[in-house]
């Protein structure tokens, strides 16, 4: 069950970032704060690697850091993938799809982040986020319910492949 | 994946493709695992200086409150498992309040499960003298909620029973994943926390509140460098000590000698105010508005905090966030009203 540090950080770092950037809103800071969770893992990763979810812990701890950060940096707003989004030739992200996740309250990004990109079970995600089972659960229906209105144009289920 | 239902899956499909699209920028594990491991250093370093060997168990068991399951014993590499103290086990009361004086193996092993939980209540020597007093009242003001006048530093059996609970934890009011303090005003307490766990609770002594006046000799000017000539100054303050939330900015190490007493050891967080060693820290909030703590853990405790570090100080009525500048800034000092004005001083050698 346990994993090494090395193999842990193959599989996850890129994941858990792409999942941190969409919840706050900031790639850069993102990369930052997994970064500075991952060396606290391997700091104490005889203790954490023993977990039954290890990413959820990184997960956490990234997020609380870069929300220490945001309070150090009282005046600059989340820069919303803004810098990311625009200049990516390669296809870029889709707008709206960022739009409607910003507009979400900051727990159910989270919930729908570590539920729906990172594939999480209803219990590691509330591990990870500090909540109950139940918590994620309903706000992961409320956010489901918003996106799926604000995101309907882009149901094209039978598009050219 | 097979437990989300149509809308939500498709709502996964499209954040998934969205996030395809990121340039995740790259990291290098070995840097990551160079911080790691000196983090590991850092940490094992202050916990060295806590003194006994026991709290290094008792420290790696509180590490686990960072985990997201519930609790198991934490066993770290880094300490073999046979260092791991019997003050663990439930421990009956010993029949006597323990207090200033007392002394024995009771006396010692209240001090190891002080040192365990994070407090400092001097070497566990089985001697229950000043600093493990100051200890004690930490210890009632951070676990049992006793404000600092109701504070006895005496162990009675509810005492005891409360420090022996072995699913007794410190939890922090802000979660920061950095090392961040917290000052509780109320209960004369401070608490460093690493990621969350304590590293060292500490009783203080904060400003008073009161109102003081007096006549200083001074040879530094406000930026710490010397003046042509010492002034003697008749001056006023107000002793206290703001609630908010502050930033460890500077530290000096020594003593240093201010107009107002010798500070030791000094890390400034809000203007003047510094976190530092006195000689002098008794139950009461004493200071000029610095916060106080016993000389013994102000030898290491700029061992434990980064400049940087957030530091969230409690008045007793409202949080640190709700403060407003004015309220966070704390009282300069003012030229006494009554006084004839500052004298420059002759030349101390003739």
């Amino acid at each position: 069950m346990r994993v090494e540090f090395d193999e842990f950080w193959e599989g996850e770092r890129s994941r858990i970032v792409r999942a941190l950037a969409l919840s706050i809103g900031d790639a850069d800071l993102a990369a930052d704060a997994v970064d500075e969770a991952m060396a606290r893992a391997y700091e104490r990763w005889s203790t954490v690697g023993g977990l039954d979810h290890p990413a959820g812990w990184v997960y956490r701890v990234a997020l609380n850091w870069t929300r220490s950060i945001h309070r150090r940096r009282r005046r600059v707003p989340p820069t919303w993938l803004a810098s990311n989004v625009a200049g990516t030739d390669r296809s870029p992200m889709e707008p709206t799809v960022l739009a409607a996740l910003r507009e979400l309250p900051a727990a159910q990004r989270d919930v729908v982040v570590c539920r729906l990109l990172l594939e999480w079970s209803e219990s590691d995600t509330a591990d990870a986020l500090r909540t109950r089972p139940g918590t994620v659960k309903s706000r992961l229906s409320r956010a489901v319910e918003t996106l799926a209105v604000q995101l309907a144009h882009l149901d094209h289920t039978e598009s050219p492949t | 994946m097979n437990d989300l239902d149509p809308t939500a899956a498709r709502i996964a499909t499209l954040l998934d493709e969205q996030a395809s699209h990121f340039e995740v920028r790259g990291a290098s594990l070995d840097r990551v695992k160079r911080r790691g491991r000196q983090r590991r250093q850092r940490r094992l370093a202050s916990v060295g200086v806590l003194g006994a060997a026991a709290s290094v168990g008792g420290l790696a068991l509180l590490v686990d409150r960072g985990g997201p399951s519930t609790a198991r014993p934490a066993v770290d590499s880094t300490t073999p498992s046979s260092q791991a103290p019997d003050t663990t086990a439930p421990i009956g009361f010993p029949g006597a309040v323990l207090e200033k004086g007392s002394t024995g193996d009771a006396v010692r092993r209240l001090q190891d499960r002080l040192h365990q939980l994070g407090f400092d209540p001097g070497p566990s020597d089985g001697a229950f003298g000043a600093q493990t007093e100051q200890a004690v009242w930490a210890f009632e003001g951070v676990v049992l909620g006793r404000a600092w006048a109701e504070q006895t530093g005496t162990v009675d059996a509810g005492a005891w029973g409360a420090l022996f609970d072995t699913g007794l934890v410190v939890e922090p009011r802000r979660e920061v994943a950095g090392g961040h303090t917290e000052i509780y005003l109320d209960t004369q307490a401070l608490i460093v926390f690493d990621a969350g766990r304590p590293v060292l609770i500490s009783h203080i002594s904060s400003g008073s509140g009161e109102q003081w006046c007096e006549t200083q000799i001074v040879d530094e000017d406000a930026y710490g460098d010397p003046l042509p000539q010492p002034e003697q100054r008749d001056v006023c303050g107000v002793a206290n000590t703001p609630g908010g939330v502050f930033m460890f900015y500077r530290h000096r190490t020594g003593d240093v000698a201010t107009p107002l007493g010798g500070m030791h050891n000094p890390v400034f967080f809000n203007y003047t105010i510094a976190v530092a060693g006195t000689l002098v820290v008794p139950k009461e909030p004493v200071s000029h508005g610095g916060v106080r703590i016993p000389m013994a853990i102000a030898e290491y405790f700029p061992t434990l905090v980064d400049e940087g570090d957030l530091v969230y100080v409690w008045d007793g009525g409202k949080e640190p966030e709700e403060q407003t500048r004015e309220e966070m800034t704390p009282t300069f000092t003012y030229p006494d009203p009554a006084a004839t004005g500052s004298t420059v001083l002759p030349p101390s050698s003739g």
